[in-house]
């Protein structure tokens, strides 16, 4: 019946929709003549298809082409298909720091004559200590004897502005006014130090000794002596002892001590500014000091203190009005949690426990610019000195990461982007280096300069000169030489390389110690100004080796490049100065180090030479400290590439020194020179050997292992152990390195081979404690250790192996496996089928490869034709095969039983048993062989067989042998009544299988009383079924029996029908 | 509660074209059992086997739905309305559709580039999965041989139900050598599949495995170690089930085809809402009636007619439990119910000629609180001294199973005394009473005795209640059932000096919705961690009136 089914018409329908993709193919086949049936399987593209049959039995070929067109239509409405086809904000001129200029003379005039009004005791608008003040601004000699007038005439201030205009512009009358206003005990402490200052100023150098040896004896005693005859240290010491033992008032002798600023003095002081906190009683001294030096024009104490207040944090945060008179608002948080009441009243205490509010930071720190850009609006070449004094104290150190923030524009309605570059927050630095800038800009009431659009941190700086006073830097270059020389901060470095390239005539005449010294600054600009300096006058002839040295160390590449280039140009010259080389193969650069590595190792150089080469290397190597490992390395690298001979030959000594170097490179070194020292590794003691193989260092485990492999061939066989456990230590590079020893010793010594290869498959059948181990050791056996082991090996040990827990020891059981089994196929055939089998089933591919190709090796085990008694036994352990729970396995055994095998290699209890899986496909597989290899004569067996099987998709496919075998045969029926129960007992399911027992069963019970007492037995159970279409069909069918064979008992009782009458 | 087994080797079923063995690794830490024979009946166990197979992984609790992919999908699909909706003029509409489109494709591509990496993941954890599903698997069945019958027991995951499949000898051709006892079988999903190769032309050999016992000191590597930590409610299910069945029911019989039917009903509908119970009307000299709520469906049993005394109408819950009979309809002759009562746990028993398969259903399939209360299960039925006990269950012992009658007359004790002792046996896991047979049969659950005083109260709340009770401190004020069905009770409790007012509402599933009671207790916790005393007193005060 399905054996000869004939596919007549089919169509595959597809669906595509979002995520849903399935297929619908419908059947028409013929069955017999004049009977089609119409399938149809259905599901997910690429999933198994779910099979259906539309008809019950096989119709007509009218009517099933109608069954088959109206299921295409239906799926073709339902939407299956057939299978067949930034605008760039506009750059603002940069702002220019316009000075203020104007008339002098008439500012002078208009100055002298408010002065003289005062003196003459008139009173006028503008207020006179401005006067006096601007009049020492200027410079106004004329204005001296008037101010000496007016000393006194006012309060303590006019007297202070007075003191500080006279020492600008006063002279020799000048000097006993100030001097009596410094003796005058009446005068305040402010106006006296402002006097003091301006003594100093006026003074000669012989009244200036005096006046300073007068003010040491004022010190107090124990300071005293220290400060007249040093030393510095000492003083530095008692002066901290002095300021640590008393009050307030000790700290009082800090501005004495600027005042005296003798090179006993100045070291401690400086010292101190640098680092005295910005607290009380330190500050109040610290702002006099300030003030003193920027009257003094003292640019390195003018600078650090300014540095300083840039820096340092206030103590508290004046612009609310914590110093406001009303009691309620005055007070100030401390650091240790306090408040301070009446904070306006401490203020201005001597011994004030508050100083250094925001305010006063915001202040200083703008005077530290003010004064800077007065000088530098009146010209005044002490502008250079000065910023100079502003720009050294900054560093690298000082820049912070760059910031941004984005905020909404509400007149534009956009976001904008600001950034604000690494050193923003810097007042007066920013002011004199980018007053003229294109890319940064300060916006008023702004705390940092911020980036002027379109330009961010990190892009390129621009071409044009970017600071304050430009001409004025150019009138005194010696400000940006020194600026090169000793800044240690990158803008700085920045601005004075481009201002100085301005002054070509100051470069030129630069002499050979600057040039050195601009080559050896660490900034890359810096390094490339001077090495365009200098290849300027380089004279190839005759070149200056110390400098062409600074150029091949300088922090530029391309000059370092050139450099290199020079040398090789003329190396023969540079290879006899020994000096020369080590400090070019000593650099700091890496470039530099290997340039040096590849001349050295590229020309010969006398032995003695380059002995002494080696002994100057070494101690360098020897003098290397952790930071520096790469230097380290590079060095090495040159020693052993330039110099292996000298190596060969070094002193035993040296080696151990260099192996117990805490550098890992050094000690690599040591080891290298090891391993081509003329003393060889036989010779060597075992120690050596054993602690580099042990190092925690993996190039020095390497080393080890290659000095152990070049001992000699017997040595290393007694050393068998430590070979194994080095092959299988935790370390995977000691397994690595060893491995080449393995390789020659087991290609020499077959036995050694054997003996490990035996130890080794011992150690995958442990645990592998490590991870890992077991890889190396499967690699080693299968690429290291020969044949012999190979062909030693047992089917047993190959089955350990494939089930060892451990994926590498299957994957080597697997090799194993198909390597002897295609070389030697009566070992294959050692393999019973059950091991196959388990094998098939494997965790690993190569296992289940294996599995397949010893399958293939034994095919004629369960050919009928090969194997006549025995393959009926071995097929039937073989159909597991299929039973797979791998996809390729189960592919690969569906192919082979197709094609390997015959009708006369499958009984039908071998097919009944494929179709006995519980697995879907091979059932579907089983019913494919069933319906290809089907014999006529066991059709009956086939029947009775398959329909005990649970799967509905089997139960279904019994009902086509219904008609065939069972009919007719009352024995059969009863046989089979299992099934019928079975099939008619499914829940909700199986209605095509249902239907065809219901009227197979109808049939039957026509035919013999026996049969209708089966049928008969069967329905009555399951008539009391509530589907209706089932229970209907039951009663027909009994009615029909009880029609033919009225005696039989059924469950059927006929009831007069109820008959109803309208009222 | 910690189990622990030793097998050695596993259990294992060698199928091919002509026989089948299977060998049960037994548990090697338990008195020796063993037992081997040749099949019989074959499809007849092969089914009933199946059908404790399916009592073993059935779990039929609530798993609420992974839906954290559709609302990933659902917030980006809001994300992309919003973005319409806020985009007011057209043109940006349109720019917003044309990005939408763009990011519709990148959606794609991504999952088309992501989809093999994504297909190789879920096929490597479905992988995972059937590699360690025995993981799953809560207790391995325990198998007990007896002088006249072998049963295998278990109890599904879900502590909701539990299966016992009894075959006696005369399923076995060719009895070997034996010996009684109880034991835990290995059991792995791999056997359900060669279960299903069972066929009747095939020799089929049974055998617990003996050899096992013979190397048990040897200690290979062989060996398999087991640890379980089965949850007290696990322990504390089985056990009510098991004592359930010693109790006194309401029983009748059905034709298979009437449980055929009630499958069918179950199959073709699915409920959404409650009640979710079905309701056996019992009327005498008639036939069966079932009733499924809520859709009022009737299943007529004109061949099962009931042969009680009283009428009665008995609902029970949990009726999805009952498709674990499906396979045995066509091999059964007939299928005998026993009922508890209402709520209470129910057992059906199909009769496969000389094998009978047992399915005991626990009150409901989910076991928690909100229908707590199931400890009258475990409460002794009757005192007796300790000295008795022993005896009887040493008699017990002796013989392997017996009827209490006998034991009453061979010990010279009433039969009450006998049945007090063998109910506090059942309860223990010692004994079992066997529904079929009509006899207790020694069978002790685990090699150490269970911890019966801990096991058979949930909490302390669940005790002290049961002390209520015994002392009649509890009672019942007002009881009224609204329009909807819900029952509502208001009680007091009296404890010392004080009376506390619980009242509770039970919906129509008879499931607790609403319960207050003026105690600290439930003022603190409220139903978070389960009723306090008064109100499962209350409720059980009132269950017992009932009664």
């Amino acid at each position: 019946m399905r054996e000869d089914v004939k596919l007549i018409k089919q169509t595959v329908l597809s669906f595509r929709e979002g995520s849903s993709d399935k297929l619908y193919e419908v059947d028409l086949c013929e069955v017999g003549p004049d009977a089609f049936v119409v399938n149809f399987r259905y599901g997910r593209r690429g999933s198994r298809l779910k099979e259906g049959v539309k008809t019950v039995s096989p119709v007509p070929r009218r009517e099933a082409q109608e069954i088959y067109n109206d299921l295409v239509h239906s799926k073709t409405k339902k939407g299956y298909r057939e299978v067949g086809g930034q605008s760039a904000e506009q750059e603002r001129p940069a702002r220019l720091v316009v000075s203020r200029g104007g008339d002098e003379d008439a500012r002078s005039r208009a100055v002298l004559a408010r002065l003289r009004d005062a003196a003459a005791g008139g009173k006028g608008d503008w207020p006179l200590e401005r006067v006096v003040w601007r009049a020492g601004e200027l410079g106004l000699r004329d204005a001296a004897p008037l101010l000496i007038e007016l000393i006194g005439s006012g309060g303590p201030l006019r007297d202070y502005c007075i003191a500080w205009s006279l020492g600008l512009c006063g002279d020799d009358r000048a000097v006993s006014a100030l001097g009596r206003l410094y003796t005058d005990s009446a005068t305040t402490d402010f106006v006296r130090r402002i006097a003091g200052e301006a003594l100093l100023k006026l003074s000669d150098d012989a009244t200036r000794a005096e006046f300073r040896a007068a003010i040491v004896e004022s010190l107090p005693h124990e300071l005293r002596a220290l400060a007249q005859s040093g030393p510095a240290d000492a003083f530095a010491k008692a002066l901290r002892g002095y300021l640590d033992a008393g009050d307030h008032h000790h700290y009082a002798v800090l501005d004495t001590l600027y005042l005296i600023d003798n090179g006993q003095v100045r070291p401690a002081l400086l010292e101190l500014l640098r680092t005295a906190p910005l607290r009380p009683n330190y500050f109040q001294r610290i702002r006099h000091i300030f003030k003193a030096a920027e009257y003094r024009r003292d640019a390195e104490v003018y600078g650090l203190i300014a540095y300083r207040f840039e820096k340092g944090r206030a103590m508290f945060d004046g612009s609310y009005h914590p110093l406001s008179k009303e009691q309620r608002y005055s007070y100030v948080s401390l650091a240790d949690g306090r408040y301070l009441a009446e904070a306006y009243k401490e203020i201005k205490k001597d011994s004030s426990q508050i100083a250094y509010g925001s305010r006063t930071r915001a202040y200083l720190r703008q005077r530290a610019w003010r004064t800077l850009r007065r000088l530098g609006a009146r010209g005044d070449a002490e502008y250079v000195r000065m910023a100079v004094g502003v720009l050294l104290p900054f560093t690298d150190a000082d820049a912070q990461a760059p910031r941004e923030s984005s905020a909404l524009n509400w007149r534009t309605n956009r976001k904008q982007q600001v950034h604000w570059d690494a050193y923003a927050t810097y007042w007066a630095f920013n002011h004199v280096l980018y007053a003229n800038s294109p890319r940064y800009v300060h916006r008023e009431n702004t705390v940092a300069w911020r980036c002027r659009p379109p330009y961010k941190p990190g892009d390129e700086e621009p071409a044009v000169r970017e600071e304050a006073f430009p001409e004025l830097w150019e009138r005194v270059p010696e400000g940006l030489l020194h600026l090169v020389a000793e800044s240690d901060c990158r803008p700085v470095q920045h601005f004075a390389v481009k201002a100085l390239r301005a002054c070509g005539q100051f470069c030129a005449e630069l002499d050979r110690e600057a040039l050195l010294m601009i080559l050896g600054r660490p900034y890359e600009v810096t390094a490339r100004f001077g090495f365009e300096l200098f290849r300027a006058r380089y004279n190839p002839a005759e070149p200056d080796r110390e400098l062409v040295l600074a150029v091949a160390n300088s922090a530029s590449p391309d000059a370092r490049a050139e450099a290199h280039r020079w040398v090789d140009e003329r190396r023969e010259q540079y290879l006899r100065d020994g000096d020369f080389l080590f400090s070019l193969a000593a650099s700091p650069h890496a470039d530099t180090r290997a340039f040096a590595r590849r001349l050295l190792s590229s020309s010969s150089i006398p032995d003695a030479a380059a002995r002494t080469l080696v002994v100057r290397f070494i101690a360098h190597l020897t003098g290397l400290t952790a930071g520096r490992a790469e230097e380290a390395r590079d060095t090495a690298e040159t020693l052993l590439k330039g110099f292996g001979r000298q190596l060969r030959s070094l002193g035993f000594g040296v080696i151990l020194d260099l192996l117990a170097h805490p550098l890992a490179e050094v000690q690599e070194l040591g080891g290298n020179i090891l391993l081509l020292h003329e003393v060889r590794p036989a010779e060597l003691p075992e120690e050596i050997i054993i602690s580099l193989i042990n190092s925690p260092h993996e190039p020095l485990r390497g080393i080890g292992v290659r000095l152990l492999g070049e001992l000699p061939d017997e040595a290393l066989v007694a050393r068998e152990k430590l070979l194994a456990a080095l092959s299988e230590h935790q370390l995977d590079d000691l397994r690595n390195a060893v491995r080449p020893v393995i390789r020659r010793l087991a290609s020499a010594d077959a036995d050694f081979a054997l003996r490990l290869s035996r130890r080794f498959l011992e150690t995958l059948s442990k645990p592998d404690a490590h991870g890992g181990i077991h890889r190396s050791v499967a690699q080693l056996l299968r690429d290291e250790l020969g044949e012999g082991w190979v062909n030693e090996a047992d089917t047993e040990v190959a089955l350990r192996l494939a089930h060892a827990p451990s994926i590498a020891a299957q994957e080597l059981g697997g090799w194993l496996v198909e390597r002897r089994a295609r070389a030697d196929a009566a070992w294959a055939r050692e393999f019973t089928t059950e091991e196959i089998v388990q094998l098939a089933d494997g965790e690993t591919r190569v296992v289940r490869g294996a599995a397949q190709t010893l399958f293939t090796q034994a095919l004629d085990r369960y050919r009928q034709a090969a194997n006549p008694e025995g393959h009926l036994g071995e097929m039937a352990r073989a159909v597991r095969l299929l039973d797979a729970k791998w996809d390729d396995t189960r592919a690969f055994f569906f192919a082979a039983f197709r094609t390997h095998f015959g009708a006369e290699d499958f009984t039908p209890g071998i097919l009944v048993s494929v179709c006995d899986s519980v697995r879907e496909d091979v059932q579907q597989f089983g019913r494919e062989l069933v319906t290809k290899y089907f014999a006529e004569e066991a059709g009956q067996e086939y029947m009775l067989r398959l329909s005990e099987h649970p799967s509905a998709d089997l139960q279904l496919f019994v009902t086509n042998y219904l008609e065939r075998y069972c009919a007719g045969s009352p024995e059969r029926l009863g046989e089979m009544s299992y099934y019928f129960t079975s099939v008619l007992s499914r829940v909700n399911k199986a209605r095509v299988a249902k239907a065809r027992v219901i009227s197979f069963l109808a049939a039957e019970a026509q035919k013999s009383e026996a049969a209708a007492r089966v049928v008969a037995g069967v329905l009555a159970r399951q008539s009391a079924t509530i589907a209706v279409g089932q229970k209907a069909a039951a009663i027909e069918a009994m009615l029909a029996v009880r029609r033919a064979y009225p005696f039989i008992q059924l469950p059927l009782q006929v009831r007069p029908a109820e008959v109803r009458r309208a009222v | 509660m910690q189990f622990d087994y030793a097998y050695k080797g596993s259990t294992s079923v060698a199928s091919t074209a002509d026989r089948t063995r299977m060998s049960f690794a037994p548990d090697l830490k338990r008195e020796p059992t063993f037992f081997t024979g040749e099949l019989g009946r074959k499809l007849e166990f092969r089914e009933a086997i199946s059908a404790l197979h399916d009592v073993v992984v059935s779990d039929l609790r609530f798993k609420p739905k992974d839906k954290t992919a559709y609302k990933e999908w659902a917030a980006r699909q809001e994300e992309i309305d919003w973005q319409l909706v806020a985009s007011q003029r057209a043109e940006v509409a349109g720019r917003v559709r044309e990005l939408q489109s763009e990011l519709r494709e990148l959606y794609d591509r991504s999952s088309r580039r992501m989809g093999p990496y994504n297909k190789a993941r879920a096929e490597y954890f479905k992988y995972i999965y059937e590699k360690e599903r025995d993981v799953w698997f809560v207790l391995d069945p325990v198998i007990t041989v007896h002088p006249d019958e072998v049963f295998f027991e278990c109890f599904s995951q879900d502590e909701a139900s539990y299966g016992r499949l009894g075959a006696s000898y005369e399923v076995f051709d060719r009895v070997g050598e034996f010996a009684c006892g109880t034991t835990n079988i290995d059991y792995s999903a791999a056997l359900y599949d060669e279960f299903q190769k069972i066929r009747t032309y095939k020799a089929t050999r049974f055998e617990i495995d003996p050899t096992g016992f013979d190397v048990r000191t040897a200690g290979e590597a062989d060996f398999k170690e087991v640890k379980i930590d089965l949850p007290d409610t696990w322990v504390r299910g089985f056990l009510q089930v098991s004592s359930a069945m010693s109790l006194p029911t309401v029983s009748f019989d059905l034709h298979p085809m009437d449980v055929h039917n009630l499958c069918f009903v179950l199959r073709r509908r699915r409920e959404q809402k409650g009640p979710r119970s079905m309701r056996y009307h019992l009327t005498p000299g008639e036939p069966v009636r079932v009733v499924f709520e809520p859709w009022e469906l009737e299943v007529n049993c004109p061949r099962s007619i009931y042969a009680g005394a009283d009428a009665d109408v008995i609902r029970v819950w949990g009726r999805r439990r009952i498709h674990i009979l499906e396979r045995l309809i066509p091999l059964a002759r007939k299928f005998t119910v026993h009922l508890l009562g209402t709520g209470l746990p129910s057992f059906y028993i199909a009769d496969l000629g000389e094998m009978s398969f047992t399915l005991g259903l626990s009150g409901w399939t989910a076991n928690d609180w909100s229908r707590a209360g199931n400890f009258d299960l475990m409460a002794p039925r009757a005192e007796v001294d300790e000295m008795t006990k022993r005896r009887v269950f040493d008699a017990l012992r002796q013989e392997w199973s017996a009827s209490p009658d006998k034991l009453a007359s061979r010990l010279g004790l009433s039969r009450a005394t006998v049945l007090g002792a063998l109910g506090a046996y059942t309860q223990a896991g010692r004994a079992i009473f066997d529904l079929n047979k009509r006899v207790y049969r020694a069978r002790e659950l685990s090699r150490e005795p269970l911890p019966l005083e801990s096991l058979r109260f949930a909490n302390p709340r669940e005790e002290a209640a049961s002390e209520f009770l015994a002392q009649g401190a509890v009672a019942v004020a007002a009881r009224d059932v609204d329009a909807d069905g819900q029952l509502k009770l208001l009680g007091s409790v009296k404890h010392k000096e004080k009376t506390f007012h619980p009242s509770l509402t039970v919906d129509r599933d008879q499931r607790m919705v609403r319960a207050e009671c003026t105690c600290n207790w439930h003022q603190q916790h409220k139903l978070f961690q389960g009723p306090c005393e008064h109100i499962l007193a209350l409720r059980m005060e009132d269950a017992r009136r009932l009664v």
